[in-house]
């Protein structure tokens, strides 16, 4: 690790100041403090933001929640609200990393986790998302576990995150402070495909601070949050799954479908929601949602069976969840 | 066949005439009677590592400490052209930079890894840091040594390396292939009988090809040095399994008197092989503590473990069988492939199809490639292990097609010798084990045909496996003490490794010497006790009891010499008219005295006496093997492809079990690995750089908790007559024929055969070119 | 660059003064600087649990947290379960049902029993728990999978899950 200034903030305000444009915001440490170890991460400003007051889940008015941008991954998954209102992010939190982790890691710090590909991790390797231009060694080697959905020739690895695939379908909002002031950005829209740069992944500008995750109001949704990992826990995602279904006498009124570990962001499957909604909450619907979900799948050497995998598993949990409704 | 090849098999042929007439093992008194052996006890260490007290290798802070890290090639195969280390001797805190330019000469030794004579610890022959030669991706080209961690961890990377870069091999092919001298200590190849005129002549043929992937150890410790030079003592706490021999290759490597260099390994945090060599780092850091005047820690992070130190050798088998319609074998055909470098060791698969199945016909042939990776390891169970996939799978499939429950296939083709040898066995109670699983398992309820059994989306198999190691005494002694107060120290230059050792001598020196257990203190793994060859192999516990059998006989002898002419009702007694019990010596008839009062009336403050292992005649003579059968139920999720290992029941033969406590821990440990050798190991090399891209733990799966049900695990728990304690060594059987227990399991649950390993989703999705387990 | 930061560390009760390189995670601080080597390096990249400790009460990763960020905090490590009586009867159980071989693993899979029995106190969910709106009762599975952060090769996993069942028990 290179040496760095270790920076501790009073307030938002002074984290964003003390950071600077180059600044790294030090939260759980989970992911960032492991990437400065490798020095594929190379801050030499860490303003520690731990301590400044985030981590609160309040109510919003309207019926939503708001989870502080510092709750961490295992207070938010054993909220009381979450358990009850949003069960697919409690059980996608749970089915993240370790319980060791989770009491570290960060509403905020998850949302900008950053690839598990092997080859950003290797410095001796080519990677555009560490360097870029320097090429993608994970396009002719082990791309078992990468993007079957939205990559480019550039990049094609995938988002680790199991919570951020929740949120997706929860459509969820993340505010932002920073040197141009306070902004809110839809979850959906707040991570980006690699196109030409793969390491702008996020929308963030230098400086953005996260601080607080809005959840809106439930409805009466199904829920699941279901993943496929190597091993039965502490995995990172082959392929995971939210999916929330509203079903009223038989027709599917509201759908959401995100995919995990597919693409560079979480993936929602809007076209295989479309073909949900206003339609009978049957077999022959699932089937055609689940085909559409992965439709556009272009999969590398290793990863055929992810898109396979994708098709049955957003079949099997809608029929699931209709069963329920 | 190359010359070494034949000339092993020569000599080995010329051994199994000559053996014929060699004694027996000596049969131990101790071997049948009731006492400490046989106890359900808890580990003798174990309060101490349940309060975080032991100190391991890395817990050493000496003072004027420095710490050290490597730095790894970034070319498989070439020159080094240049080193800049400016950058890196600029940073903060660096004491040095040593590289290959400015090391001292180390002496090249031999290479345990070959298991040839002499046998240093030594992992391999190469001169790493004495050449500008790179061998392998991750080879270390620098260490850095500095005031602390974290400014030697970033100085290592700032050294900058230039290569001249050369082709290079990393993966295994036919066309470079050759027969290696020898297959773990037997011969390569072997024909018995006509094997492709009986294939020709079969009712029943299968044929299948089974392949295994590089698997690293993985075990929990980091391997770690911390080396201390005093004047030309050299002082040494090393994570090796074998401190002696590590203490004779540092002796040679750096031209000292082997006297004055001490390598002390008491606890070591598990090892399975990967720490029976000493990889390139531990002669480094000795290099280093001496460059810098003072004492070096390193400890290897994860990455550089799968870097630098070896892992077990990938395998390609090719199995073909022959059964007559009654499912008794008339053919087992086993062709092998893995790799090796240049210090060739064979990860041999056909070892198990030699000794585990009666068959009139067989062939078995491994072959090596020379590949530029880092040196092949040895690793629990080294060649059985994958080989007993390839062969327990094709018993399996060859069950399948006879429409023969491939337990009573099994129970039809066991021998009543050794079926390419020719040689009874000491003892084989494999029928046994079968029995004992079979009905700890209700194996009798299972339904025959595959893909019959669901619940919910759960696919449920059963499938079972027959487990076959090796057992061998090696070379132990052991200063054993008795004191005035009549307590006694024994003194071993092994090591505990977790297997229980430890705890299994005291209680064995315990009965041996009539002695109760907490009178006894059981002090290892310091090099300088005796010559001491017990890197692996499972030999421990029958070796190191060999040894203080001897030292209890010439304890014996010493204590019944003191008594000489003195009023001891002892005196003029001969070693064979006394017995050892009830803390003293003897005789049948009841007259005797205790160890304290013998050396109270001598003066004496202590005796001591030097045991030495026997020579292992039994283990030359006849086959010495240990024996288990895994029974296992697996659930596939037919949408996804996931596996859940969900009930386990293995049944071993391992000769009388010392301590069965730790035995039974030590059984399951094996066979979790296995599950992680199924389902989830791999380790996984970049075909075009030669690098391991998996270098961690988060890549790299081994099991958690919840990948593991319980496990049942029962022992036959009969003597065998001819080794010390009636005991055989199981640390290794336990994960021998696990993967195939659990790939005829998914068959069995189904209907699709994986002969790849690991199981993983997509191989089931993916299989034969079609998705779908459905 | 900055250089060392003062650090205030209470370590099983016992409060130290320290001034540390920011680069020092609260691991190697334990071992290298304040000798408590009970506490082990498994993988430095929060992929095995064998660091686990309990900062404030909670069980984290020491290798993933930077020494300088527990300024303040309350640490506990596997030298004070001896005088914990939670922590004495996790100890004892792995003693009576052989949960552990090499011992390398222990200490953390022992902070991490007391630590996830406190959570499942608590009312905590896991990733097994079936139903999320109330207590789930710590079934073998539960167990299982809320000690999956601690990974142990030597395989003393049915041991270590016979000690917490009991521990539970009494």
């Amino acid at each position: 690790m290179r040496e760095f200034a270790y920076l501790r903030a009073a307030d938002v305000a002074e984290a964003v100041e003390l950071a600077g444009p180059q600044g790294k915001y030090l939260a759980g440490g989970t992911n960032l403090f492991d990437l400065m170890r490798e020095e594929v991460e190379r801050p030499e400003r860490v303003v520690d933001i731990s301590r400044l007051p985030l981590s609160a889940i309040e109510p919003l008015p309207g019926g939503g929640l708001r989870l502080g941008a510092l709750a961490r991954n295992a207070h938010v998954a054993a909220d009381d609200r979450v358990r009850r209102r949003y069960p697919v992010l409690a059980r996608a939190l749970l089915k993240g990393a370790s319980p060791q982790l989770r009491n570290r890691a960060t509403v905020g710090g998850n949302l900008v986790q950053r690839t598990r590909c092997r080859y950003f991790y290797d410095l001796t390797a080519a990677c555009n998302k560490r360097e870029p231009g320097a090429g993608c060694d994970a396009l002719g080697g082990f791309n078992r576990t990468h993007a079957i959905l939205g990559a480019s020739p550039n990049c094609v690895a995938v988002h680790p995150s199991d919570m951020c695939v929740a949120l997706a379908a929860l459509d969820a909002t993340v505010n932002l402070t920073g040197p141009d002031g306070e902004r809110s950005v839809p979850v959906t829209g707040f991570h980006l495909l690699p196109g030409g740069t793969p390491h702008v992944e996020t929308v963030l500008r230098n400086g953005d601070l996260i601080t607080s995750v809005d959840l809106p109001p439930e409805r009466p949704w199904h829920g699941d949050y279901v993943k496929v990992r190597d091993r039965a826990s502490y995995a990172f995602a082959l392929v995971s799954l939210a999916v929330l279904l509203d079903v009223r006498h038989g027709r599917t009124v509201a759908a959401r479908i995100a995919l995990g570990g597919v693409a560079h962001k979480p993936w929602r499957a809007y076209s295989a929601e479309e073909q949900l909604v206003g339609a009978a909450a049957d077999e022959a619907a699932f089937d055609r949602a689940a085909a559409a979900a992965v439709a556009e799948a272009r999969p590398l050497d290793h990863n055929a069976f992810k898109a396979e995998l994708a098709r049955r598993l957003v079949r099997r949990t809608l029929v699931e969840l209709a069963g329920q409704s | 066949m190359n010359v070494a090849a034949r000339g092993f098999s020569l000599a080995m042929r010329a051994v199994g005439r000559v053996s014929a007439l060699l004694p027996d093992g000596r049969h131990d008194p101790l071997s049948g009677r009731p006492g400490e052996i046989g106890r359900d006890i808890a580990r003798l260490d174990g309060p101490a590592k349940v309060s975080g007290g032991i100190r391991y290798t890395a817990d050493r802070v000496p003072a004027r400490l420095a710490y050290a890290v490597t730095v790894p090639s970034s070319i498989a195969k070439g020159r080094i052209t240049a080193v800049d280390s400016s950058r890196a001797l600029a940073a903060p805190g660096v004491v040095l930079v040593m590289t290959h330019e400015n090391a001292p000469p180390m002496k090249p030794t031999g290479a345990y890894s070959t298991l040839r004579s002499p046998v240093a610890a030594a992992a391999m022959t190469l001169p790493i840091m004495n050449t500008d030669r790179v061998f392998w991706h991750g080879q270390p080209v620098a260490v850095v040594v500095a005031e602390t961690q974290e400014q030697a961890e970033h100085a290592a990377r700032l050294v900058e390396v230039s290569y001249a870069a050369e082709p290079a091999v990393v993966t295994m092919s036919d066309e470079a292939a050759h027969t290696p001298a020898h297959s773990v200590l037997e011969e390569s190849k072997t024909v018995v009988g006509a094997p492709h005129a009986a294939l020709a002549d079969a009712a029943v043929v299968v044929r299948g090809v089974y392949t295994t992937p590089p698997e690293h150890h993985n075990a929990l410790e980091l391997h770690a040095t911390v080396a201390a030079w005093d004047g030309d003592d050299l002082t040494v706490h090393d994570t090796s399994q074998y401190p002696y021999g590590v203490k004779e290759m540092l002796a040679k490597k750096f031209g000292l008197p082997p006297e004055r260099v001490h390598v002390l390994a008491p606890y070591i945090g598990g090892g399975f092989g990967g720490k029976t060599t000493a990889w390139p780092h531990v002669a480094l850091t000795v290099a280093a503590a001496g460059l810098a005047g003072r004492p070096v820690k390193l400890v290897l992070s994860r990455a550089h473990t799968f870097h630098m130190t070896g892992g077990r050798a990938p395998t390609r088998s090719r199995v073909t069988l022959a059964a007559d319609t009654g499912g008794r074998l008339t053919a087992i055909v086993h062709d092998a492939l893995s790799t090796c470098t240049t210090d060739e060791f064979a990860e041999a698969a056909i070892v198990p199809s030699r000794h585990l199945y009666a068959t009139p016909n067989l062939a078995v042939h491994q072959r090596v490639a020379r590949v530029d990776r880092i040196q092949n390891a040895f690793f629990r169970g080294p060649g059985v292990t994958p080989g007993s996939f390839a062969l327990e799978s094709a018993m399996d499939e060859l069950a399948c097609r006879l429409g023969l429950d491939p337990l009573e296939l099994r129970l039809r083709n066991e021998p009543a010798r050794d079926p390419v040898s020719g040689r009874r066995f000491t003892s084989r109670h494999l029928r046994e084990a079968y029995r004992l699983g079979a009905e700890a398992f209700r194996w009798d309820e299972r339904s025959p045909a595959p893909r019959a059994t669901r619940d919910g989306h759960w696919l449920v198999g059963q499938g079972m496996a027959a487990a076959i190691n090796p057992d061998a005494v090696l070379v132990a002694a052991v200063r054993l003490r008795l004191h005035a107060d009549g307590t006694v120290t024994i003194h071993s230059s092994t090591n505990e490794l977790g297997a229980g050792t430890s705890t299994a001598q005291t209680q064995a020196a315990a009965q041996r010497l009539g002695v109760p257990m907490d009178r006894i203190r059981f002090l290892q793994g310091d090099s300088d006790v005796a010559r001491t060859r017990i890197p692996g192999a499972s030999a421990a516990t029958t070796t190191l009891a060999s040894a203080i059998w001897n030292a209890r006989d010439r304890l014996v002898r010493e204590l019944l010499t003191l008594a000489k002419g003195t009023d001891s009702p002892l005196a003029g007694r001969r070693p064979d008219e006394v017995e050892t019990r009830d803390e003293g010596i003897f005789t049948t008839g009841g007259r005797g005295e205790t160890y304290w009062r013998i050396l109270e009336r001598a003066g004496r403050e202590h005796v001591e006496v030097t045991g030495r292992s026997a020579v292992p005649y039994q283990t030359v003579k006849r086959g010495t093997s240990t024996y288990g059968a895994h029974f296992a139920e697996v659930r596939v999720d037919e949408d996804t492809g996931e596996v859940r290992v969900s009930r386990w029941v293995g049944a071993f033969d391992g000769g009388r079990i010392v301590s069965p406590r730790q035995a039974a821990s030590q059984m399951r440990g094996g066979i979790i690995q296995g599950i992680g050798m199924a389902l989830m190991e791999e380790t996984l090399l970049d075909e075009r750089s030669g690098r391991i891209v998996n270098a961690g733990l988060a890549d790299y799966h081994i099991p958690t908790h919840a990948d593991v049900p319980d496990i049942e695990v029962r022992f036959v728990d009969v003597p065998d007559p001819q080794t010390p304690l009636g005991a055989k060594g199981i640390g290794e059987l336990g994960i021998v024929g696990v993967a195939a227990a659990i790939a005829n399991a998914i068959h069995h649950a189904t209907g699709t055969r994986v002969r790849d390993l690991p199981i993983t989703a997509d191989k089931l999705l993916q299989h034969d070119g079609r998705l779908g387990v459905r | 660059m900055s250089g060392h930061i003062p650090v205030r560390l209470h370590v099983n009760g016992q409060a130290h003064d320290l001034s540390l390189d920011p680069r020092v995670t609260l691991l190697d601080c334990l071992r290298e600087h304040l000798g408590l080597t009970g506490t082990k390096k498994g993988c430095d990249q929060g992929a095995c649990g064998a660091c686990t400790v309990l900062a404030d009460g909670e069980r984290i990763n020491s290798c993933l947290t930077p020494a300088v960020q527990c300024d303040g905090m309350e640490i506990v490590t596997i030298e004070a379960m001896a005088n914990d009586e939670l922590g004495t009867r996790v100890q004892d159980a792995f003693l009576a049902h052989d949960g552990l071989q090499c011992g390398y693993c222990t200490s953390g899979q022992i902070c991490s029993v007391v630590a996830m029995l406190a959570e499942h106190r608590a009312g905590r969910p896991s990733a097994v728990t079936e139903d999320l709106t109330g207590p789930a009762p710590l079934t073998d599975v539960e167990i299982r999978e809320r000690m999956a952060g601690n990974l142990c090769r030597c395989g003393a996993y049915n041991g270590i899950v016979a000690a917490i069942r009991e521990v539970t028990r009494t």
